[in-house]
Formats: C-alpha cells, sequence, structure tokens
C-alpha cells in the first residue's frame, strides 16, 4: 500500500500503478458532477465546454454563494461547503464518462458497481473513495471556483475546481478487476448466515 | 354428478408459464375435490408434456438468468420478495431477517455507522414515520416497549457482526445503535419500516415560545 501524490490530469499509465488498498491526494483540478449533471450528458445528448480528458470527478452537488465575480470567485460562484453523495445511483455513468469525455478519476462515497468495476479495468479509471459526511474538511482541501458549466441545472451544474491538495483518498476500486466493496460484500453473506443462525432464525 | 361448493369455486382454466398465464395445449380442464366431503372446490387446467416441457424449459432459462445475476442485485430482489411476504405467522423472526437484509442491502451506501430505525407495527404510514422517529432518537435512549428494548440490542449485536464496516469498507463498526419504535397494530398485517440514520447524525433542537424561539435546550 502506498500513497501517491497526482496532478491532474493523469495518464492511463500512473492509473494503472494504483491498487486497492493504496491512497491518494490529487492537486491541480477537479470537476463535481451529479445525478442531473450526467442525465443531461448522457440521455439528453448535451455536451460539455471542458476538456475532462484524464481528469477527476466528484460526485457532489455543492452548497455555493452567488456573488459579483472577483478574482478568488472567477465564476461568480463562493464556496459555502463541498460534500460528496452516494455513488451508487449514478453507477450507469461511468463507463460513458470514461468513454466519451476520457474521465479517469471517480470520486465518492459508498462504491460502485460491476460495470464500473469493468469500466475501470478496460479504459483504465480507478473510483476513489472520500468519508461521507466529512464535507467541513473536503471544503478546506479546494481553492476556488473556478468555472462552472451546464448552469441551468445548479446545484447539480458541471463545476470545475481548483485544488489545494485533495486528500488522502483511498483507491477502493482499480483498474485490475478489484474493489473493496466485493471483497466486503462476500464475508457480508456469509455473516448473514451466522448472524441469523444466532438469532435462531432458519436461513 | 358431485356438487360444485358454492363461493370457494376456483376456476384456473389457464397455465402459468414463462411469466403469463396461457391456455393449456389441448385446453383440458380438471376437477379438484374436497376429500372430506367430495365436494369440487377448483377446477384447473390440464397440462399435458408439450406445457411441461415449456414450464421446465423457461424454469431452465430462467435458472442461467438467475446465477448470472449478482449477489447484490440477487439481494435487492429477494429483499422485495421479503417484504411482500412479511406475514404474522413469521412472527418475529421475519421481522429480525427483513431488518438485517435491510442493513445489507444498503451497504455503505448510507454512510455507515449508522443509527437503523426500526419501526413496527402500525398503518403503513404510521411505520414509516415511527421508524423516521427511531432512527432520529438520541443515542443512549431505549425503546419504551420492553420488547423493542430486547429486539434493539439483539439487533445491534447481529448487525455489527455482519462486517459492512465503516463506509462500507469493513470492519466491526456498522450501526452505532438500533432504535425501535413500535405502534398498535392490526393482526392481519405486520408491517416493517427500516429508515436509517447515517454518520454525520447532527442533532439541533428548538423550542417556540411568545418570547421567540429558545435554541438547544
Amino acid at each position: 500500500m502506498a500513497h501517491y501524490t497526482i496532478e491532474m490530469p493523469c495518464s492511463e499509465e500512473a492509473i494503472r500503478e494504483l491498487k486497492i488498498g493504496d491512497t491518494v491526494t490529487l492537486t491541480g483540478w477537479l470537476h463535481g458532477i451529479r445525478d442531473a449533471t450526467q442525465i443531461h450528458m448522457f440521455d439528453r445528448g448535451r455536451t460539455t465546454k471542458f476538456d475532462l480528458n484524464g481528469h477527476a470527478v466528484i460526485h457532489t452537488a455543492p452548497n455555493v454563494r452567488k456573488v459579483e465575480p472577483r478574482e478568488d470567485c472567477p465564476a461568480g460562484y463562493e464556496i459555502v461547503c463541498v460534500g460528496t453523495t452516494t455513488s451508487m445511483r449514478m453507477e450507469r455513468f461511468t463507463a460513458p464518462l470514461m468513454l466519451r469525455e476520457g474521465v479517469r478519476f471517480i470520486i465518492g462515497k459508498g462504491g460502485l458497481g460491476d460495470d464500473s468495476r469493468d469500466a475501470f479495468n478496460e479504459l483504465g479509471g480507478v473510483y476513489l473513495a472520500i468519508v461521507g459526511g466529512t464535507a467541513a474538511l473536503e471544503t478546506t482541501w479546494i481553492e476556488q471556483i473556478t468555472d462552472v458549466d451546464m448552469d441551468d441545472l445548479n446545484p447539480e451544474s458541471l463545476w470545475k475546481f481548483k485544488l489545494k491538495e485533495f486528500g488522502p483518498l483511498l483507491v477502493a476500486m482499480d483498474s485490475h478487476c478489484q474493489s473493496m466493496y466485493d471483497e466486503v460484500q462476500v464475508s457480508v453473506e456469509q455473516n448473514r448466515v451466522k448472524a441469523l443462525e444466532r438469532m435462531g432464525i432458519p436461513v | 354428478m358431485r356438487a360444485i361448493a358454492r363461493g370457494v369455486i376456483k376456476l384456473l382454466h389457464q397455465l402459468y408459464i414463462h411469466g403469463k398465464w396461457v391456455s393449456g395445449t389441448r385446453g383440458l380442464t380438471k376437477p379438484v375435490t374436497n376429500p372430506a366431503n367430495e365436494q369440487i372446490v377448483a377446477e384447473v387446467a390440464q397440462a399435458q408434456a408439450e406445457d411441461v416441457e415449456a414450464a421446465v424449459n423457461s424454469a431452465n432459462l430462467g435458472f442461467k438468468i438467475w446465477r448470472s445475476v449478482s449477489p447484490w442485485e440477487r439481494s435487492k430482489i429477494l429483499n422485495r420478495v421479503a417484504y411482500l411476504i412479511e406475514v404474522p405467522a413469521d412472527v418475529i423472526n421475519g421481522v429480525k431477517k427483513f431488518v438485517i437484509d435491510k442493513v445489507m442491502e444498503s451497504g455503505g451506501k448510507v454512510c455507515p455507522p449508522t443509527i437503523v430505525g426500526v419501526g413496527i407495527g402500525g398503518t403503513s404510514d404510521l411505520c414509516t414515520k415511527i421508524a423516521k422517529l427511531a432512527a432520529s432518537r438520541p443515542l443512549g435512549s431505549v425503546c419504551d416497549d420492553p420488547e423493542g428494548a430486547k429486539l434493539e440490542k439483539e439487533l445491534s449485536e447481529a448487525i455489527n457482526s455482519l462486517g459492512i464496516g465503516a463506509q462500507g469498507l469493513g470492519g466491526n463498526s456498522t450501526a452505532f445503535a438500533v432504535h425501535v419504535e413500535t405502534a398498535a397494530t392490526h393482526i392481519t398485517m405486520n408491517p416493517v419500516a427500516v429508515n436509517i440514520m447515517c454518520n454525520s447524525a447532527r442533532r439541533a433542537q428548538a423550542r417556540f415560545t411568545t418570547n421567540g424561539v429558545e435554541y438547544g435546550f
């Protein structure tokens, strides 16, 4: 298990180095996306002005304050709080995000499923787990909102964040078909049988 | 001719094959009699070899599809079935199993460690409401109903033995607590609802008074 600091955007080679259990700190840029962003991108044919090739996205809808654009708020948005939402709802967008936009990192909480695991393997990507419920800390890792796209979907716009040091984050799914969530799932199913037996419930 | 019992006759002139009701290939039916009084209680379709063949082929196909479904997806489907068949005859075991399976299905998606709120009884709307109230009860509080309190302890131990762990990444910290709330219910029903509070269970309270709002009492 190793720790990596990775400047965005990132190459496929660097992604293939990462294994589950490693930790990563991102620097440079990060893009915020959520359900509506991806429904509009992949179901309704919208495109983004951002080049996401080799970049990282985070499942979020940040709390922001609209302000007059100024040096530290060039997009006219001041950060109030950036948290992370549960990823699994957006499982079906992993492959299109990678195929069409070239995304390599997905940051979220709770994990993604089999289709994402296969997409990470075939196209070279990883899932980075953040600790859900720690938005206050997460917010301190971000410098500013530099730009925003598809802002009619606010707060589910496509956000461009400039980072300080974003992490450490846990590599929970890698590009070698390994998923910590799959490993946990297997043992949980065995433990369930034992737990029910202890309570005298026929399985 | 034997009498057909009034009021209880069931006419099942079709066969359930490959997900739908179809007529048997020869359209034959057969009466079903009650051995106690020889009354005909139902009239059902008589399957022929071809019908049985079709049903077996469908089951075989279903088995192949089912075995390639991921365990997580399977648990989702089975849980849904479990919700539908929760009946009084399953008594408390049905409740326990339902809660365990809901927590398992939720895995890391609900941001463990959690507070698992369980509502038992009431009408279906009241049941979901008391599950929510249970989830928002302060940590360390205990259910007023002694049976509920017993269940809280037992389910808490069981859930923390599942190994889901913080953020669903494994370990023995899956739930800070299980809180149960109960309500009176009609004896034909057994509504159970699960409502899960994530780890950032921040609490704030305020009281509206004639002198304004009082915070943090």
